[in-house]
């Protein structure tokens, strides 16, 4: 039956170098769980200590109270989704998902009742006395979930199962991945560097940067209140601009240049006067004002239900090294149309925007969730 | 990853695989190349063995003779290679699936064969030189010595140039010419700039696999060189001339040519690793017609090397069937050189068999879990195995042979004179071909398939006979046809092993062909002949393709 996993200060090491130096996490029966990075964070590596592919250095890894680290990969009772389908290319669709079945045992009128039950859940049933080689990458990758869920694993891991599929396809599969797994209820563990895909699919993400996760909460938690610079610009896209922080009053003030601050009184109490910030607003938390920001537009890409502009700073406060910030422009509530080189004022909108310290490792708002 | 070892089934495979090669192949090589340095009646080191060999000229002259020979022949089978390959590929030529296959059938016959049926044809009675002396009159150039090595040698290995590249020409994806023409270079100069640079590396590779070939063939030069001494034929007949004394000398020879092939490999290395391009090829090149004239030159062409090289086969073939009085065939067709050969030397055919499937059991067992541990288990033992198998590559047949024969006939295990020495000689000298497929397959399988194996609760032990073994038994195959046909072929080793009970087919035909019995000799050739072309056709029928890895 499906299980929790509990991930304690695990440590991965290659020869000499360490790839994930000290790792926990919490996974719950039944969640949809996605480790979300780009490519060499560990998060590959990690899924696989969790399959039994690769050892375990140091730290436990359980399955409910269970510590798994020496039960070799084919004992774990694990269902795993590769990336490349993996399908056995000799064995027909049926006997593609029969395979666990038939090792652990199963008589085979059960054995067959749950085949074809999960071939049709799958939608593939039409196609079960067929041979691989001839079936769409879509079609292969139904017959891996088929396969891996059919044997009613503890949990089921996937390693980047879309990512070689055609853009209109993997927004299917997705929610045919998302549809079965709350259908069974079983502990999904998804890997993928898509972080569209992981916001649209996962109960909860962890984000992690090289071994170490960033921040652990739902999609929208992560999406809102980012924990670090990394996590705001790795989850959709953030413009970071470095700021002051001013006392007035019983007031907190985000001074940008000399004309322009805005008043933040959702602030930790750790903040203080004179604090050098940086501050990060999403394309879609600028709005065209007689207030603000004063920007030169670079560029306007039309999308059609909205406009992209890109823009530079007339002051030189962008964090980072790229000086080209982006800000949307929703077609249906205005009707002024920027051109390259108009000047304008942008203004963001102070309940959105975050506020990270002066390196960008620390989220300053209040309601910051780092691990949920 | 582990610091302590773990005792599963992959390491005891791993350690009994080197056990294997170190036993069977570092330990007697080793003690070949210090008997090369051992005064032959003191044991003391010295160099005299060496001395020896280059301060005469009788010697020295053998290794002159293989250089210049196995270079001839190699220039010699580029120029006939090289422009059948571009033309079967390039333009349609009439027949081609069975020229092909007469190419592959000229390729894999043994060599000493054609040696022999070209002495029957143009030797000093043979039956063409007897025609040109009674009709009209002519003494046509005398086929022993050198120019019979070349004709023998080259007819029996262009077609290693020919797959080699038309192997790579079938790469070449044409929107490389277009682009090549589209960029404003002449149809004429595509072949110069565009095609010749791409196939080069592949050409140089196919040229020094022929050179190795030529340069360690024993049976065609022992047949038809007469006094013109190479370094197999040498060794052999300084070995042989020493049976019961010491081998000091013959191992140094036998050193010497271990050095001077070891160079070449390594030459042949280091241009396949600097300058291999990878292709992948969607479109092919497209066949085109050729018009008029040149059509009809390049049909002749090749049309007349393919017979050329298959007048051995049907020359062996024709005189089975005639009936024999000493020497001499007569014009009558009779089975008396087969019922001989049932009668007296029906076990030759029983041992080829019993040999040839055991090695080839063995190369097949140890071929797939030697190239499954160094391609997925890699490690510094992997390592060192995977470049103890290339030896044989380096190793000339007689040469193994010696080195076997001085390690295991005398000690704690004496073999010499078994059956099994000839298998051991068998296994290490044509595993190379099954293991490099099997190599060469398993990295176009998915470890992930493993992975998804073990990960529906299959053990890896039971993964690897369940899926891997069986996902990779067509590229298995491919060389294991080769391993089997060479096993059967195989006469530069077996000639020094043997003993009248052990003898193969191979090793009769080249005793009978001494004593001047040609028609058992032929009768056997026709058997072994035979069972290559069954062995070939039933490998084309199993896989569905014409595909053998060389």
């Amino acid at each position: 039956m499906s299980v929790a996993i509990k991930i304690e200060n695990v440590v991965k090491k290659y020869e000499k170098t360490t790839v994930i130096p000290n790792l926990s996490l919490d996974i719950k029966n039944g969640e949809f769980f996605t480790l979300l990075g780009p490519s060499g964070c560990g998060k590959t590596t990690l899924l696989r200590m969790i399959a039994g592919f690769n050892s375990i250095d140091g730290g436990y890894i359980k399955f409910d109270d269970e510590v798994i680290n020496e039960i070799p990969a084919y004992k774990r009772n694990i269902g795993m989704v590769f990336q490349n389908y993996a399908i056995f290319p000799h064995l027909t669709v049926k006997e593609n998902v029969e395979y666990g079945l038939k090792l652990r045992k199963i008589p085979k009128v059960e054995s067959d009742r749950r085949v074809e039950e999960m071939l049709r859940t799958v939608k593939m049933y039409d196609y079960k006395d067929r041979l691989p080689d001839r079936l769409s990458g879509g079609q292969q990758q139904r017959i891996a979930l088929a396969r891996a869920i059919v044997i009613r694993p503890n949990v089921l891991l996937m390693d980047e199962p879309l990512s070689n599929l055609d853009a209109k396809l993997r927004i299917e599969m997705r929610s045919v991945i998302r549809d079965i797994q709350k259908e069974i209820g079983i502990t999904t563990v998804y890997v993928t560097h898509d972080q569209e895909e992981a916001l649209a699919i996962s109960d909860r993400i962890a984000v992690m940067k090289e071994g170490v996760v960033q921040q652990v909460g739902t999609p929208c938690q992560i999406y809102k209140r980012p924990a670090n610079t990394f996590v705001a610009t790795f989850i959709g896209s953030s413009n970071l601009v470095r700021a002051k922080i001013k006392f007035e009053n019983d007031d907190k003030y985000i001074v940008f240049n000399s004309e322009f601050k805005i008043k933040m009184n959702n602030l930790k109490k750790s903040v203080k006067d004179g604090q050098s910030v940086v501050v990060s607003i999403r394309p879609e938390e600028l709005k065209i004002s007689n207030k603000g920001l004063k920007v030169k537009i670079l560029k306007g890409t039309f999308f059609g239900k909205f406009i992209n502009y890109e823009f530079r700073l007339n002051d030189d406060i962008v964090f980072g090294d790229n000086k080209v910030c982006e800000f949307v422009q929703d077609i249906s509530d205005v009707n002024i149309f920027l051109k390259e080189n108009d000047e304008v004022y942008l203004e963001p909108d102070l309940k959105r925007i975050n506020v990270f310290d002066e390196d960008g490792s620390v989220n300053l708002v209040e309601d910051v969730i780092l691990y949920e | 990853m582990n610091k302590k070892i773990k005792w599963d089934f992959w390491s005891i495979v791993t350690l009994s695989i080197l056990v294997i090669f170190a036993l069977f192949l570092i330990y007697p090589l080793t003690t070949l190349f210090i008997d090369a340095f051992k005064e032959p009646l003191t044991s003391k080191f010295t160099l005299s063995n060496f001395q020896k060999f280059f301060s005469k000229k009788y010697y020295y002259q053998a290794l002159i003779n293989s250089i210049v020979s196995a270079t001839s022949v190699t220039l010699l089978s580029i120029i006939i290679g090289l422009p059948i390959a571009y033309l079967m590929t390039a333009y349609n030529i009439k027949g081609k699936k069975l020229l092909e296959i007469l190419i592959i059938i000229s390729m894999l016959s043994p060599p000493f064969i054609g040696a022999y049926s070209w002495v029957l044809l143009c030797g000093r009675s043979g039956v063409v030189t007897k025609f040109f002396k009674q009709y009209l009159n002519l003494n046509i150039p005398t086929i022993y010595g050198y120019a019979g090595i070349l004709l023998v040698l080259t007819l029996k290995l262009y077609p290693f140039i020919y797959l080699y590249v038309s192997g790579a020409l079938k790469k070449i994806d044409s929107s490389l010419i277009e682009a090549a023409e589209s960029l404003g270079s002449k149809p004429s100069r595509k072949l110069v700039f565009v095609i010749i640079p791409l196939i080069l590396p592949t050409l140089l590779a196919g040229g020094l696999l022929v050179f190795m070939n030529a340069i360690a063939d024993f049976g065609t030069p022992v047949l038809i060189g007469e006094g013109y001494n190479v370094m197999p034929t040498l060794i052999y007949s300084e070995f042989i001339s020493e049976v019961g004394g010491q081998a000091n000398f013959a191992a140094a020879m036998a050193t010497v040519m271990v050095f001077l092939t070891s160079i070449i490999f390594l030459i042949q290395r280091y241009i396949i690793n600097k300058r291999s391009y990878v292709m992948s090829s969607l479109r092919p090149i497209q066949t085109g017609k050729l018009k008029g004239i040149g059509n009809y030159l390049a049909h002749i062409f090749i049309y007349f090397i393919v017979i050329l090289s298959i007048i051995p086969q049907i020359t062996v073939i024709y005189t089975s069937f005639l009936n024999t009085k000493g020497a001499m065939f007569l014009h009558e067709f009779s089975l008396k050189s087969y019922r001989t050969v049932f009668s007296r030397l029906g076990k030759s055919i029983a041992n080829t068999y019993v040999y040839g499937l055991v090695a080839i059991v063995v190369i097949i067992l140890i071929g797939m879990l030697t190239a499954y541990i160094s391609t997925r288990r890699k490690s510094t033992i992997t390592t060192i195995i995977d470049t103890v198998t290339m030896f044989p590559y380096i190793i000339p047949g007689s040469v193994l042979g010696i080195t076997l024969l001085l390690a295991f006939n005398k000690g704690y295990i004496i073999l010499s004179g078994t059956a099994t020495i000839m298998i051991i000689a068998f296994v290490i000298r044509r595993l190379p071909y099954t293991l490099r497929s099997s190599a060469a397959i398993l990295y176009q399988i998915s470890p992930s398939i493993e992975e998804a194996s073990i990960s529906l609760g299959c053990s890896p032990v039971k993964t690897f006979f369940k899926v891997t073994a069986k996902m990779m038994l067509p590229g298995v195959l491919s060389g294991a046809i080769l391993s089997w046909i060479t096993v059967i072929n195989e006469l530069s080793a077996s000639v020094i092993l043997y003993t009248s009970n052990t003898r193969t087919m191979s090793v009769t035909i080249y005793t009978e062909v001494v004593r001047a019995s040609y028609g058992t000799a032929a009768a056997l050739s026709t058997i072994l002949t035979a069972t290559t072309i069954v062995s070939l056709l039933i490998f084309f029928k199993l896989t569905g393709s014409k595909n053998i890895s060389i």
